[in-house]
């Protein structure tokens, strides 16, 4: 069964009163699978908060639908059975970490003793127990996703959908629950390593449009090309230098990765007629991050 | 997961938040200093502190009543919204209705607070004075409630479409102009201007007419007002605050967040 259903899930803002503007995301169409990991990548304004939102029904379809954990999206029985992290966590500053878990764990009619129990396991898994008589408005910005996560796990949901994730002690908790206990887990990142490391599959969204969506393994990646040189003058590397040549200059050595898709015979020769020794060419598979540079470049190219 | 439980939820969350208001605190300060120093009145009237303190008690219940229907109506709703607090708070099986209706519930629940405090000390002042408590008093208080309730409603309709502060500013001039809707239809017959007349009639049938709610200068001249018609105007108040809490229940299920 999916956790996650869309088709032809639509967002466009009214630009001007009732103006159209540009689709913040155009027919999302996609299936997550219960029990998997699932990162949302794409560049800032590519409509991965806008999908969150209307996936919890904080905004109106323009077009289309969705499916959450067999709910409708936005219905309370699906949302009974999620957890969410937002983008910004705001919360209440005047309350105390633990008075705020328990006014949301109100909410999913927890009892007294059952939500003092687990509010103290949560913070302690988020590494807050020392904090929990603590004021949010003292929390800084980490804290404050800590305690995020903590609310966004109260109800034990099946689904967590979580935006954005930075902290490598998320990772270890996203692991955990998807491993150990088969949650579905959603969630947007910046950090690609970590998206690579944890997640089953991936979905890369840009400017509204779902570009790929497959298991980590079964993506694309293209081969890049791994020059080290030696010597190398200041106008070898002017020659090489354009779009998909990244350089790394070092104390003795420069490295120079050339992306899949480009000519490495032909970069490599350049910079040997400009006076560079190669003293090394390695061919290795592309990283996400790589990957995801390299399809975002060719989507807005297009 | 039942919506009046999760209605005393919100109701409950914003009741605490106000706890921890300063301004409201001073505020209650303020106005139960006024009773307080009834001892004093007499310096400025002539044999009729009672009166003088009477009408100064309601006045200060029904001015704390204002702040908190105007100030705290606003703010709540406006608050979360601007703050984006309110997304986490959605994204629990919280319906949309029920997030307005808890933050009205909790509005409520301060200004009766309030009032009670201020109406408490009142009443322990005037028993000194005079040994027994006045049932037309009470009347007049019960009605100052439900106006607060109808107050309360408007200014979380106006919030689920206007900022904060302009909707504040809005309900003010509603609470204004409810007070004086009694004068409508007098203007709108008098009007030599089309538009005026139309204004004014549309005005009169449209804004909450606060006037039925103000029997202050009936107690202050210890007039007994029947309880049918404290009776009427309650249900008029359940009325008006129940069409409009249902129109911004309406605004605020379109609203994107």
């Amino acid at each position: 069964m999916n956790a996650i259903e869309t088709y032809n899930l639509s967002k466009t803002y009214d630009s001007f009163f009732f103006w159209k503007g540009r689709p913040a995301l155009d027919r999302l169409t996609m299936a997550v699978p219960e029990g998997k990991i699932f990162g949302f990548l794409g560049p800032n304004g590519a409509g991965k908060t806008t999908t969150l939102k209307l996936l919890l029904g904080l905004l109106h379809p323009s077009a289309g639908g969705g499916r959450l954990l067999g709910e409708d999206m936005g219905s309370s029985k699906a949302k009974e059975r999620l957890g969410y992290l937002s983008e910004k966590p705001t919360y209440y500053g005047y309350l105390k970490a633990n008075e705020f878990l328990n006014y949301y764990a109100k909410i999913f009619h927890i009892g007294r003793a059952e939500r003092k129990q687990r509010i103290g396991e949560l913070l302690d898994r988020v590494g807050l127990a020392e904090h929990h008589q603590s004021k949010l408005k003292t929390f800084s910005h980490g804290m404050l996703q800590r305690v995020g996560l903590a609310q966004a796990m109260l109800n034990d949901p099946d689904l967590m959908l979580l935006d954005p994730l930075g902290r490598k002690q998320f990772k270890n908790i996203i692991k955990q629950a998807s491993r150990e206990q088969g949650k579905t887990v959603f969630f947007c990142s910046h950090i690609l390593a970590d998206v690579e490391e944890i997640c089953d599959m991936v979905g890369i969204l840009c400017k509204g449009h779902l570009l790929v969506m497959d298991e980590v393994h079964n993506l694309p990646f293209g081969q890049k090309t791994v020059l080290t040189l030696k010597q190398a003058p200041g106008e070898a590397l002017a020659a090489i230098r354009r779009d998909g040549v990244d350089i790394d200059d070092r104390e003795d050595t420069t490295v120079v990765t050339v992306s899949s898709g480009m000519d490495a015979d032909e970069v490599e020769q350049t910079a040997k007629s400009e006076g560079a020794e190669c003293v090394d060419k390695k061919v290795e598979r592309e990283t996400l991050e790589e990957y995801f540079v390299r399809i975002i470049q060719e989507a807005e190219r297009r | 997961m039942t919506p009046v439980h999760n209605v005393l939820v919100v109701a409950q969350g914003t009741f605490v938040r106000q706890l921890r208001n300063k301004i409201l605190y001073m505020l209650i300060i303020v106005c139960t200093c006024f009773v307080g120093v009834g001892s004093m009145y007499h310096i400025l009237t002539l044999d009729s502190e009672v009166k003088l303190m009477r009408d100064l008690a309601l006045a200060g219940i029904s001015l704390m009543g204002m702040v908190v229907a105007i100030f705290i109506g606003s703010n709540e709703v406006g608050k979360e919204l601007r703050e984006g607090t309110v997304d986490a708070l959605l994204s629990k099986p919280l319906g949309r209705d029920q997030f307005l209706l808890g933050k009205f519930v909790g509005t409520l629940w301060v200004a009766l607070v309030n009032i009670a405090i201020i109406g408490v000390g009142f009443l322990v002042v005037m028993s000194f004075y005079e040994g027994k408590i006045w049932v037309d008093l009470a009347r007049s208080v019960i009605l100052n409630v439900f106006e607060v309730g109808v107050l309360v409603s408007v200014a979380i309709f106006f919030t689920t479409f206007l900022p904060e502060a302009v909707s504040a500013v809005v309900t003010f001039l509603v609470f204004l102009l409810g007070h004086g809707a009694h004068m409508l239809p007098m203007i709108s017959e008098k009007a030599d201007h089309m538009p005026t007349e139309v204004i004014a009639k549309g005005l009169y049938y449209l804004i909450p007419n606060f006037h039925h709610f103000n029997i202050r200068a009936a107690v202050g001249h210890e007039l007994e007002v029947p309880w049918s018609y404290v009776g009427f105007t309650i249900l008029y108040g359940l009325f008006y605050t129940g069409m409009v809490l249902s129109l911004a229940s309406l605004i605020f299920r379109k609203r994107e967040l």
